[in-house]
């Protein structure tokens, strides 16, 4: 057995695009699929710690909101994915969900700045820390939703087959039910 | 509301050639230090219930943030990634050739993989330096060089975290898994070359970030960060998470990259059924990593928030076995994180060795799949001191049971050495001497899974013994028979066959003298996380230690040998094994993009003997395509 002589090679060829696109959903499906083990593990700390308990001082109000926020915004993001496939850009609607995730965002900082809970209380805690990972993804997902607007005023979503824009609404719609998830176990059970 | 700002894809072109100001590490380092000291600033300013000190806890932790951004885009990310996310000119240009593409932002495979193997050598370098440096001090029954057992601990707890986190997660995974996964598979590329090439960033990032801790003060866990004991610790406790947390994001992006990988970019005919050996390792590991990683990352986040707020989850008020819960639901996973690789490869070369078809492949894999599951259900059994009597029987059985899978890969080993022609090179021999290590390790783990004699031997120098058999035996020795293996697809060079088994059986000989007495001593009563010690164990200790003094020594031996065949090595030919996998149907070293135009899998790759089908052909076609079309572009995940 001997090997073929070989030259230096091109880079790899478009080929296959369905194949490449079904491997980025896979990656991000993966990714997003991954980081429910998280928020296992903060719901197991939630519950170990304080059972069911909601604090009669958390700001149900706020929270709601927020979680609507997220809510609405999670199914934009969710229209958005779907406008990508169809191959049209839809730079506004993602400009809301920007707009909306940093409602949310500020609605969180508005309760930590606020302290009705207290970081020395057993909710208080599981409270920081479970909202403290809900931020941390949330300005995540803001940066590649500000990725997005900002790449097509230079750069034309096709190049890419609109790849760009429906992968940062797939990983904006897994953010949004992660928080969802936070609020109902942080507030409703 | 559909919108459409564009401007011409023509103008868009990157500018080639573009000179960066400085090298690319240099940057990264001058960008880190300032991330650290704007960011650890404005904390000391903001920070309501700041202290004395410039670098404070909370100070420390948000500048290290800053810190790793800033190495990360300092080395090459800023031009090459940050800036076309957002639709700006990509103004890096990738080296093709020379030194200096091993010392900056890369998305190729192989450069990658390179990295990784670089890092993960200087880890074990590193903590292997420390190792000594604890080897010295137990000679003697009291303190000498270390004045505090604290300090003793610390470097304890470094040694570990490094050889743990930046070595045995970093080596077969991060070196061979994006070297040789894609040319094993056919493949030209991996997934997602960008991402990988961020990731091997974050391990230099990681092993300072560990080295240097004692700065902040020192931390007393060793490498499990044990609660609610880290709490009381100094801030240098704080560089343990923080340090592992970028080691692990770095092996959350590998397994990712792999897993993905091996699903989708493999050749046309490689199907299941011809998927290599050690692709199916890396298949397995990958999913345990996707799984595991984000648990133990989120453990140490609490942790962290623990110290630095401070929390009270798992201090006498919480729950402190809550910690050690989360940390063993990774921390044996983890085991099969290192192993699980190295099983593959054995039943990878030693076929090739034995110049034989390998033996019940299909039981092999099966066997790296279950050990794969069966690795989430024995992880109680490191804590059979602190659990109720009813807990013990299920995790006991798990744990004894794991090893007939384990075992399923020494059945393949052996079955393909019967009879076979086996030519006892280095790798060969140094595959051989790891089956062996780690043999004693399962079995004094078999040993340590039973209730009884565990609790005689917990936190004994016996476990000590087991888990460096274990690790040392299929990582250490596997990993160095990969690389004398592949070398020669790696450099084009051959190493010195005298000077390899020389220095393998030195090591095998050194090691075994060094560990199988720390069987000795584990049941003569030594204890481990103790820097002085009763004085009827100095004279073993001492022995023990003018061994290690000596694996050291062989270690260094092997590296300056693989240095040395890699620029000086006699020139090799192309496939010197005789292998039938893909990455020897191309040059060595192999060029950018692999192959020619993706090649065509047409048997198997592991029957030989006089029947032996070709197993590789590339299609004249595309071949013919390929150089008509040079510039052709990837995907949209190039």
């Amino acid at each position: 057995m001997t090997n073929q002589p070989v030259s230096m090679g091109s880079a790899p060829r478009k080929g296959r695009p369905d194949s490449s696109r079904r491997m980025g959903r896979f990656g991000m499906f993966m990714f997003i699929a991954s980081q429910l083990v998280p928020i296992i593990v903060l719901i197991d700390v939630r519950y170990l710690f304080v059972g069911s308990y909601v604090s009669s001082s958390a700001d149900q109000p706020v929270a709601l909101l927020v979680a609507v926020l997220m809510a609405v915004s999670g199914i934009m993001a969710w229209t958005v994915r779907g406008s990508a496939i169809r191959g049209v850009d839809q730079v506004a609607r993602v400009k809301w969900m920007v707009l909306l995730g940093a409602g949310a965002l500020l609605g969180v900082l508005y309760q930590w700045s606020v302290r009705y809970l207290s970081p020395g209380t057993r909710y208080g805690e599981v409270f920081f820390t479970m909202t403290g990972f809900a931020v941390f993804y949330l300005v995540v997902g803001l940066i590649a939703l500000l990725s997005y607007i900002s790449r097509v005023r230079f750069v034309a979503s096709a190049d890419d087959g609109y790849w760009h824009m429906e992968a940062v609404s797939l990983l904006w719609a897994g953010i949004s039910v992660i928080w969802l998830v936070v609020y109902i176990v942080l507030y409703l059970l | 509301m559909a919108q459409t700002t564009m401007v011409p894809a023509a103008t868009r072109a990157p500018k080639a050639g573009k000179r960066n100001v400085m090298p690319p590490v240099l940057r990264g380092f001058l960008w880190a230090a300032i991330g650290f000291v704007v960011v650890n600033t404005f904390v000391d300013i903001v920070d309501p219930f700041r202290g004395h000190p410039f670098v404070t806890g909370p100070s420390a932790t948000f500048g290290w943030v800053a810190a790793v951004i800033g190495w990360l885009l300092g080395v090459g990310v800023w031009e090459s990634v940050a800036l076309p996310l957002f639709g700006y000119k990509d103004r890096w240009h990738e080296k093709s050739t020379g030194w200096r593409r091993y010392f900056e932002y890369s998305t190729d495979h192989k450069v990658i993989g390179l990295q990784y193997l670089g890092s993960a050598m200087g880890g074990f370098l590193i903590a292997g330096a420390v190792a000594m440096l604890m080897r010295i001090q137990l000679m003697s029954d009291h303190l000498t060089i270390f004045h505090y057992p604290s300090n003793y601990l610390t470097a304890v707890g470094i040694h570990g975290t490094i050889m743990m986190f930046s070595v045995a997660n970093v080596a077969l995974l991060g070196g061979f898994g994006n070297y040789m996964v894609p040319m094993m598979i056919g493949s030209r590329s991996t997934a997602f070359p960008k991402l990988s090439g961020i990731s091997v960033w974050l391990v230099p990032a990681g092993i300072l970030t560990v080295l240097f801790s004692p700065l902040l003060g020192a931390w007393t866990t060793g490498w499990r960060g044990y609660e609610p004991l880290a709490s009381q610790d100094a801030n240098g406790i704080l560089y343990y998470y923080l340090g592992v947390a970028a080691l692990t994001m770095s092996t959350f992006i590998v397994g990712l990259n792999m897993v993905t990988t091996v699903m989708f970019r493999r050749a046309q005919g490689m199907t299941w059924s011809r998927l290599p050996l050690f692709a199916w390792g890396q298949l397995t590991v990958g999913l345990l990593v996707l799984i595991w990683i984000p648990e133990i990352q989120t453990t140490f986040v609490l942790a962290l928030l623990e110290k630095l707020v401070p929390f009270n989850f798992f201090a006498a008020t919480g729950s402190v076995m809550s910690y050690l819960e989360l940390f063993w639901l990774f921390g044996h996973p983890e085991v099969y994180m290192i192993a699980v690789p190295a099983f593959a490869l054995w039943n990878e070369i030693i076929p090739v060795m034995s110049q034989k078809s390998l033996f019940a492949r299909d039981w092999a894999v099966i066997g790296l799949v279950f050990v794969m599951m069966l690795s989430g259900l024995v992880w109680a059994h490191h804590m059979f001191t602190n659990i109720r009597n009813s807990e013990l029987l299920p995790f006991s059985f798990f744990t004894e049971m794991i090893s007939i899978p384990t075992g399923f890969a020494y059945m393949a080993a052996i079955g393909t050495m019967w009879k076979g022609k086996i030519r006892l090179t280095t790798p060969m021999l140094l595959i051989l001497m790891s089956m062996f290590n780690f043999l004693i390790g399962g079995l004094t783990g078999v040993l340590l899974a039973d209730p009884m004699v565990n609790l005689q031997l917990h936190d004994t120098f016996y476990v000590v013994g087991h888990f460096h058999y274990t690790v040392i035996g299929s990582l250490v020795f596997t990993g160095l028979a990969g690389v004398y293996y592949w070398l020669p697809k790696m450099s084009g060079r051959l190493y010195n066959e005298f000077w390899g088994k020389f220095l393998s059986i030195v090591l095998f000989l050194t090691f075994n003298l060094t560990f199988s007495q720390f069987f000795l001593l584990g049941l003569h009563g030594m204890n481990r996380w103790v820097p002085a010690y009763p004085q009827y164990l100095q004279p073993m200790n001492f022995e023990v230690s003018i061994f290690a003094f000596f694996l050291g020594a062989s270690f260094l031996g092997h590296f300056i040998h693989i240095f040395w065949a890699w620029a000086k090595g006699a020139k090799a030919t192309e496939n010197p094994w005789n292998a039938r996998t893909p990455e020897w149907f191309t040059t060595s070293p192999p060029p950018r993009y692999n192959f020619p135009v993706e090649p065509e899998i047409v048997s198997s790759l592991y029957i030989y003997g006089s029947k032996q089908p070709v197993s590789v052909q590339f299609p004249a076609e595309q071949e013919l395509a390929a150089t008509k079309d040079p510039q052709d572009e990837g995907g949209p995940h190039e």
